[in-house]
């Protein structure tokens, strides 16, 4: 099960607010890396929901997450359940097919994410969601806050995206395309592109 | 006694084999099913496995239905049965060729099998219960502060349209649940 959708836009707690409500007595795994996930696959244990938030730490590297290791997982005599996210430029570049006679760096990855049911998560509020959110505005004053806010989605200023990227000097054009969000200026000042090294070092933040 | 247990098929005199063995188990819900079986396989007259295994297939309302070599590891081996339903098969039919109330027995096989399952499983190291976890220590994001309300007090979730709906988010978590360990 994968979450696809941008930085802040909501998919963690999607999947928290989802797997609480039907699996709250499994237990829950989050691996720091794909170490913990090779021995998880070779020990897998009761009833388990394997958390994967922010996937291409996993994926990434000689030693990441492989096809192999999911369907150990997957194929266990005891249940278990992965619920992985993933920001959509990473799962773009990871499931690219190379072009005829080109070289095919991403096989690994490629497989890894050709075996997940995903769903994308939208980084903005539809009107049916917008009309939820007002209701519970009403209960939860932050909520107020974030709907009165200007410039960024209600999830994004709940999680405070825009104070981080103000902080960061990084509101961008560049930064927009890395966190998979349309950009909106709130400060013109800050719409000089950074170095897309700059973004990919620092820029945007894992979560959410 | 069940007629299926009678093994005097054609009037000759039945050479009766030998009872299962009682397996050996540590003390605990898995030796209080293994002794619960095989005092019941005793009460029962100790029949064949063939001939359980016959009176298992002549009730269609059994949820389980296990053949004479899981009857003989449900029995005499000292592990915890895969099947649930093919244990309280097995109790129920030895259960009425003993004369014991079939339903009770079931009832207790049934328990007995749930906490004997509790007590083998494999807790994942670092493993946290669903229902315990931390949102924030999950990779969700902290939420602006408002005074009044305290930090770690996560906001209220707004339902998203992706949570619901066939191909929703709650639809696959629930196919996937259903899904695992189901495939072997």
């Amino acid at each position: 099960m994968l979450l696809t959708g941008g930085s802040s836009a909501g998919k963690t707690r999607c999947a928290f607010e989802a797997v609480t409500a039907l699996l709250s007595d499994w237990w829950l795994v989050y691996p720091a890396g794909p170490g913990g996930l090779a021995a998880l696959a070779a020990a897998p244990a009761l009833r388990t929901v394997v958390w994967l938030d922010e996937l291409q730490r996993y994926l990434d590297g000689e030693h990441g997450l492989t096809g192999g290791m999911v369907r150990a997982l997957l194929n266990a005599p005891d249940p278990v359940v992965i619920i992985a996210t993933i920001w959509p430029d990473r799962y773009a570049a990871n499931t690219a097919v190379p072009g005829p006679g080109g070289t095919d760096p991403h096989a690994r990855e490629r497989e890894v994410l050709d075996l997940a049911d995903t769903v994308r998560i939208d980084p903005t509020f539809s009107p049916a969601e917008q009309d939820r959110a007002r209701a519970a505005a009403a209960r939860d004053r932050r909520l107020a806050v974030a709907l009165e806010a200007e410039g960024y989605g209600l999830t994004q200023t709940l999680a405070a995206a825009p104070q981080l990227a103000q902080r960061r000097g990084r509101l961008s054009p560049w930064f927009a395309l890395a966190v998979g969000q349309e950009f909106q200026p709130v400060r013109p000042e800050l719409a000089e592109p950074p170095a897309v090294a700059d973004v990919f070092r620092g820029g945007a933040q894992p979560g959410t | 006694m069940l007629d299926a247990m009678s093994g005097n098929e054609g009037g000759r005199p039945a050479r009766r084999p030998r009872v299962i063995g009682r397996p050996q188990v540590p003390p605990g819900p898995l030796a209080d099913l293994k002794a619960l079986t095989y005092e019941l396989c005793l009460d029962a007259g100790a029949p064949t496995l063939d001939e359980i295994a016959a009176a298992v297939a002549a009730d269609d309302k059994l949820a389980g239905a296990p053949g004479r070599d899981t009857i003989g590891r449900v029995i005499g081996d000292s592990g915890l049965p895969t099947s649930q339903a093919d244990v309280v098969a097995v109790v129920t039919v030895l259960a009425r060729a003993a004369r014991w109330d079939p339903g009770d027995a079931a009832g207790r096989a049934r328990n007995l099998w749930g906490a004997a399952r509790m007590a083998s499983a494999r807790y994942p190291a670092g493993g946290v219960r669903v229902g315990e976890v931390d949102p924030r220590r999950q990779g969700v994001h902290p939420a602006i502060s408002v005074p009044g309300i305290p930090d770690e007090v996560p906001p209220e979730y707004v339902p998203r349209d992706a949570d619901d709906g066939e191909f929703g988010v709650r639809a696959k978590v629930a196919a996937a649940a259903q899904r695992a360990g189901s495939c072997c």
